[in-house]
């Protein structure tokens, strides 16, 4: 694999090439920072531009032409990284060798079709178009409460502090979407466009002068350079534990713990938390699993997820409703038990090999290799490579110190019906 | 071993049938950092009626017993933990059950051969007590309820149980909560010993070794082992053509309608491979309810629907495919609006030959990572019981004037119709 960097007049363009895959992925992503009206506006125009373009201008047209291009499509996604808001413009075009001659510059126009030419009349959205997207996330916000799981983590970052970043839902709050219109939305992607930070990552088999030449092209002369930087949370977490809890119609209960980090370094973040989390609750041989499901079968799902940039973590088990007090006292013994040191060093030498082994499975995957260096680039934190070569040099010690860093922020339970034995 | 090439994808399979039946495929790919291997056995959640004996009759197994196998044979004696011995490996582990077959699978990026020895051993050495059994009674359950949450699950299951009347497609995977709690250790054990015979399984690998190296250390485990030969004969559902109903309607923990319309098709009626009719199907739904469909976009535009799409896919002897779509209200009006397109689908070679080559390309762009490409192999082998090389030519091959003979076949009456509905609507 090939790593090569060109700083152009208004982007960074990143290339990784390599003859491993059967097809090339370009990925842009436009970074801002964001508020709650701004993430509204920007989930209503990812569905715009994922929609229509001016040369393709509904549904039909748009997938007509992706079938055309090898089943190649424009994807539109957004994620939060603490303080920006990443929108990522992705394609992914099968070799030349699958496909005719001239199909890679075919797909590229049709890519950039979807970012830069916006299906607009008289500098409005067009109506027909407009109304069905927006149609479309008012649905978003009807069906909210349907999929519990994801409502109930939804419900557990709201509860965090004001000055948090991921207590914002990344598609915003309705109620700003009444407001939105073919015209202010119109409005709002000029100044997208013009204001965001732009990084434009390729991997693949391809030539590089010719890509670098349609990027600068494409991109380049379309946007303009703005300093916009990833940031780390430097405030100490409050001491204040939220509880709340919610009745619904469900079987099960969800239960979710969410704890912040007080203070820590890179290193902790990105080479220390993975193998605190593998140890702690990430994989099924973790302490919640094995005393929460399996030793005292509280629950069927006992997990935790890291969030290594906003410095949080949160545990997720789906459980019987009478369990809530008994997972609750588990939960927080585990994690005592991991500030006192009660682990191995053969528990922290097997979540290394396990933390090993996704970098690794990362490396046999385009879009893992993809993921690794869009992250890399955006919070400066090391490469694939180098996290690979760091997992082997962490302690119990540091694994101890950020345990003890550890501090329960929020306890939300969606709690099920009772359940008749 | 045979060398299956799989055509247009510049790859390779290797296959050997062992001395005791083992079927193996391996797959390499040099250049990976990571391997992974699938362990299969012929077995699902609709296999709970069978026979031990030619002589004997057919005995009736709970719901559920093919799922909780797989739970249990993660047992060790003294309180080891297969997920943990895999962990040491630098490896990780799992399992699934469906309806025709139960899978064991690791991936690793180190000690590959003493994973797949693991992996072939401890399924092929139960460790089941009345006690460890028992145990993981509440573990399922809550398994169950987890699943009863998923409306999406629900949805699906009332489908099978609308189109299915004797092969129990429309039964929880897992069972249901009575079914779990009458599972024994001797149940269990007569299930395995009958169904995980290497005769009645395969294995599926994808690994950076030489295939010969890798099929060396499949033969050396099983040359070890002494395995008997068993007789088992599942009980052949008798399915009758009819849908088992036609219409059903069910309340959930949801805010819109949805609404499943499907059809049963007996694949015997179609003189074409599986694969073929199923890329057919696929352009003919695809032009008129999925992304080419001004139906489609014409009823989202009204407000009469919010979203819609089709899927299908095989089960046994029948081919079912399904139209969904979820909306505010009036049922009857989208019925009407579906049937009425039923009666009036269209389709031209322009659009034919644009879906014939999304399906090409959908078949190469499968072959990236090494998680896709073993899920590939495996589903190739769920559905032929084999993995076979021309897929590739099989779809290049697909015509329009076969395409049209299809279409001209198809009959659509046999049909059933479920609705999910909120429970807020309830009276």
């Amino acid at each position: 694999m090939d790593y090569k960097e060109y700083k152009l007049d208004n982007c960074d363009v990143y290339f990784i090439k390599t003859n491993k895959f059967k097809s090339t992925v370009i990925s842009t992503i436009f970074e801002n920072e964001f508020t709650n009206e701004s993430l509204t506006k920007n989930s209503l125009l990812r569905r715009l531009l994922n929609r229509s373009t001016k040369t393709y201008d509904n549904e039909i047209s748009i997938s007509k032409k992706s079938l055309e291009l090898y089943n190649s499509r424009t994807s539109i996604s957004a994620e939060l990284c603490n303080n920006l808001l990443l929108n990522f413009f992705e394609i992914e075009v099968l070799n030349e060798k699958y496909t005719e001659k001239g199909n890679l510059s075919k797909t590229l126009e049709f890519y950039f079709e979807s970012i830069f030419n916006p299906n607009v009349i008289n500098n409005q959205f067009e109506k027909e178009n407009f109304d069905l997207c927006k149609k479309s996330f008012k649905n978003y916000f009807k069906t909210y409460k349907d999929n519990k799981s994801g409502y109930s983590v939804n419900r557990t970052f709201e509860l965090l502090d004001d000055k948090e970043h991921l207590r914002y839902n990344i598609n915003g709050s309705k109620e700003y979407l009444d407001n939105l219109n073919e015209k202010n939305m119109y409005e709002y992607y000029l100044e997208f466009i013009k204001n965001s930070k732009v990084d434009v990552f390729v991997i693949g088999d391809f030539n590089d002068e010719e890509m670098l030449e349609i990027i600068k092209s494409n991109i380049d002369i379309k946007i303009k350079r703005n300093d916009i930087k990833f940031k780390y949370n430097n405030f100490k977490p409050s001491d204040e534990v939220k509880i709340v809890s919610e009745k619904d119609s469900n079987n099960q209960t969800r239960i979710n713990m969410l704890f912040e980090f007080d203070s820590i370094t890179n290193r902790e973040r990105y080479t220390v938390l993975p193998l605190f989390n593998r140890i702690y609750g990430l994989v099924s041989t973790s302490k919640l699993f094995m005393e929460i499901r399996e030793r005292k079968s509280l629950a069927y799902s006992i997990n935790s997820e890291g969030y290594p940039d906003e410095d949080l973590l949160m545990v997720l088990g789906g459980i019987n409703n009478d369990n809530i007090e008994e997972v609750i006292k588990s939960v927080k013994q585990e994690l005592k038990n991991m500030q006192d040191g009660l682990f191995t060093e053969e528990e922290l030498e097997n979540s290394k090999k396990s933390r090993k082994l996704v970098l690794d499975r990362a490396l046999d995957d385009k879009y893992g290799i993809l993921f690794f260096k869009q992250k890399s680039v955006i919070t400066e934190d090391d490469d694939l490579k180098e996290k690979i070569e760091k997992v082997n040099t962490v302690t119990k010690d540091e694994v101890v110190n950020l345990a003890k860093k550890a501090k329960l922020k929020v306890i939300f339970t969606l709690e099920g019906e009772e359940q008749n034995e | 071993m045979n060398k299956i090439e799989l055509i247009g994808l510049d790859e390779t399979v290797n296959y050997e049938k062992l001395d005791n039946g083992l079927d193996v495929y391996i797959l390499e790919k040099k250049d990976y950092h990571t391997s992974s291997a699938y362990f299969i056995t012929n077995f699902g959640s609709i296999d709970n009626i069978f026979k031990m004996s030619e002589n004997e009759k057919y005995e009736v197994y709970p719901f559920g017993i093919a799922h909780f196998l797989e739970h249990k044979l993660f047992e060790r004696p003294n309180d080891g933990k297969v997920m943990e011995d895999f962990s040491k490996l630098g490896a990780q582990c799992n399992a699934f059950t469906n309806y025709l077959t139960t899978t064991y699978y690791f991936s690793c990026s180190e000690n590959f051969k003493e994973c797949l020895n693991y992996l072939i051993d401890f399924v092929q050495n139960p460790y089941l007590t009345d006690e460890n059994v028992e145990k993981e009674k509440g573990i399922i359950i809550e398994e169950l309820h987890m699943n009863k949450d998923n409306k999406g699950r629900n949805m699906y299951l009332n489908t099978m149980k609308s189109l299915f009347s004797k092969i129990p497609y429309g039964y929880q995977i897992v069972g249901e909560e009575e079914d779990i709690k009458s599972i024994t250790k001797e149940k269990l054990m007569d299930c395995y010993n009958s169904f995980y015979n290497p005769s009645n399984m395969c294995l599926i690998i994808v690994s950076n070794m030489d295939a010969e190296d890798v099929l060396n250390i499949v033969k050396e485990n099983q040359n070890n082992k002494k395995i008997k030969k068993v007789y088992f004969k599942k009980k052949k559902y008798i399915e009758p053509s009819e849908v088992a109903k036609e219409y059903l309607e069910f309340y959930d923990n949801t805010s819109k309608i949805h609404l499943s319309y499907n059809f049963k098709i007996n694949i015997k009626d179609f003189n074409i491979s599986k694969d073929k009719l199923n890329s057919y199907i696929n352009i003919l739904f695809a032009i008129n309810f999925g992304g080419l469909s001004y139906f489609r976009l014409n009823l989202k535009k009204d407000k009469t629907i919010d979203s819609m799409s089709y899927s299908f896919d095989f089960y046994g002897d029948y081919l079912i495919i399904s139209i969904d779509a979820s909306f505010d209200k009036d049922e009857k009006k989208v019925i009407k609006k579906i049937e009425e397109k039923l009666k009036d689908m269209k389709y031209s070679e322009e659009d034919f030959n644009l879906i014939k080559k999304s399906i090409i390309s959908s078949y190469i762009y499968g072959f990236s990572s090494v998680d896709s490409i073993i899920n590939y192999l495996y589903n190739e082998y769920y559905f032929n019981k084999k993995i076979e090389g021309n897929k590739f030519l099989e779809k290049k091959s697909l015509n329009f004037e076969e395409f049209k003979l299809v279409v001209s076949k198809l009959s659509l009456d046999n049909k059933s119709i479920v609705v999910m509905k909120p429970n807020k609507n309830k009276e």
